[in-house]
């Protein structure tokens, strides 16, 4: 798809924003460490959102659903943010969950 | 002591000079609070140019914002105060909206979050997620080949020569028309959810008034206000493109 802004090229608008822009400056971007306060992790598959997850541990892992439902919704957080998004197995899932209730 | 590892960068971005990101340690335990985005999320992943992206907030409660989006006022007109709505049709939402958003619509690819600034703008930075459509486009006549084309990548479908039976259908209500105009069907259409540099941003409403005038339903169109000013003002992760 080509974006373009030159159709509308005259626009005191356009103009006037052009010249805002401006006032940002340069940004120099340290290629080492970006200027993003983002994380990248490796293999991030974001195939479920989360209420899908909730329903996909229900209908398919019950015996592991019986766990996650204990959990606090700080930790089902962890499960599905760190976890399970983060590409962890599900038998990795299970020992994570089983070791946080023992602990309790 | 639990110690959290902070990238403060974006929101420091603009103070001038070279710009690199500051990493910086706050210890949860001293601070004696860690700061989530909500009550219930403490951050959030999404995708963004193929890579995950934390979302999170600065946790140094003593930052302060600086550099261009700390500015109070700027010339008006243009950059007047807008009011809430875009449009008295589309909803306008806020950051913990946009976190759900996140969390759905763009996971389950149904839904778009839009930069709809020009892209001198946008390469400035950007929220995690969004794609860069800007308003000269979105503005465009429903007719201009480019808003066509933008219209299509939207999930949108060309309606073409519609049959005596459906046209019939449709003029006696015997089919839902909800989601349907003379050039397009929109059931399948992605939710855009649109936002510019804030309050006092007109880039945003403008695109909302483009898609409105192509037909694109208002149930499916969402306005941050707050934009990139009020997004940065709660310390939440910003992204340069391309990096």
């Amino acid at each position: 798809m080509v974006i373009s802004t030159a159709a509308m090229a005259g626009d005191p608008y356009l103009d006037a924003l052009e010249a805002e822009a401006a006032k940002i400056g340069h940004v120099e971007v340290d290629d080492q460490q970006g200027p993003s306060t983002g994380e990248v992790g490796a293999g991030f598959a974001p195939n479920l959102s989360r209420d899908q997850f909730v329903s996909h541990m229900r209908s398919d892992h019950p015996g592991g659903n019986v766990l996650f439902v204990q959990l606090s919704p700080q930790e089902r957080d962890k499960i599905y943010l760190d976890y399970y998004l983060k590409g962890a197995s599900y038998q990795q899932v299970l020992t994570v969950m089983d070791t946080w209730l023992q602990s309790r | 002591m639990n110690k959290i590892i902070v990238l403060c960068g974006m929101a420091l971005l603009f103070g001038g000079g070279a710009v690199h990101a500051q990493e910086e340690e706050v210890a949860v335990e001293e601070s004696g609070f860690f700061i989530p985005l909500s009550e219930d999320k403490p951050y959030i992943h999404v995708l963004h140019e193929g890579k995950s992206v934390k979302i999170q907030r600065v946790q140094d409660p003593e930052y302060e914002l600086r550099g261009y989006f700390a500015r109070t006022g700027r010339k008006c007109p243009p950059f007047c105060l807008r009011p809430m709505e875009a449009h008295p049709e589309v909803e306008t939402v806020g950051e913990v909206e946009i976190f759900s958003f996140m969390e759905n619509e763009l996971r389950d690819e149904t839904g778009l979050l839009i930069d709809a600034r020009t892209p001198a703008w946008f390469q400035k930075g950007t929220i995690p997620g969004s794609i860069n459509v800007p308003f000269t486009v979105l503005s465009k006549p429903p007719a201009d080949p480019e808003m066509i084309a933008v219209l299509k990548s939207f999930g949108a479908k060309p309606r073409g020569e519609v049959g005596t039976v459906t046209r019939l259908m449709e003029e006696w209500g015997l089919t839902d028309t909800s989601l349907v105009t003379k050039d397009w069907d929109f059931s399948d259409a992605k939710k855009l959810l649109l936002w510019c540099n804030g309050p006092f941003c007109g880039q945003s409403p403008r695109a909302v008034e483009g898609l409105m005038e192509a037909g694109y339903p208002p149930e499916k169109l969402l306005y941050y206000r707050g934009g990139m000013q009020v997004w940065q003002l709660f310390g939440l992760t910003t992204i340069i493109p391309g990096t």
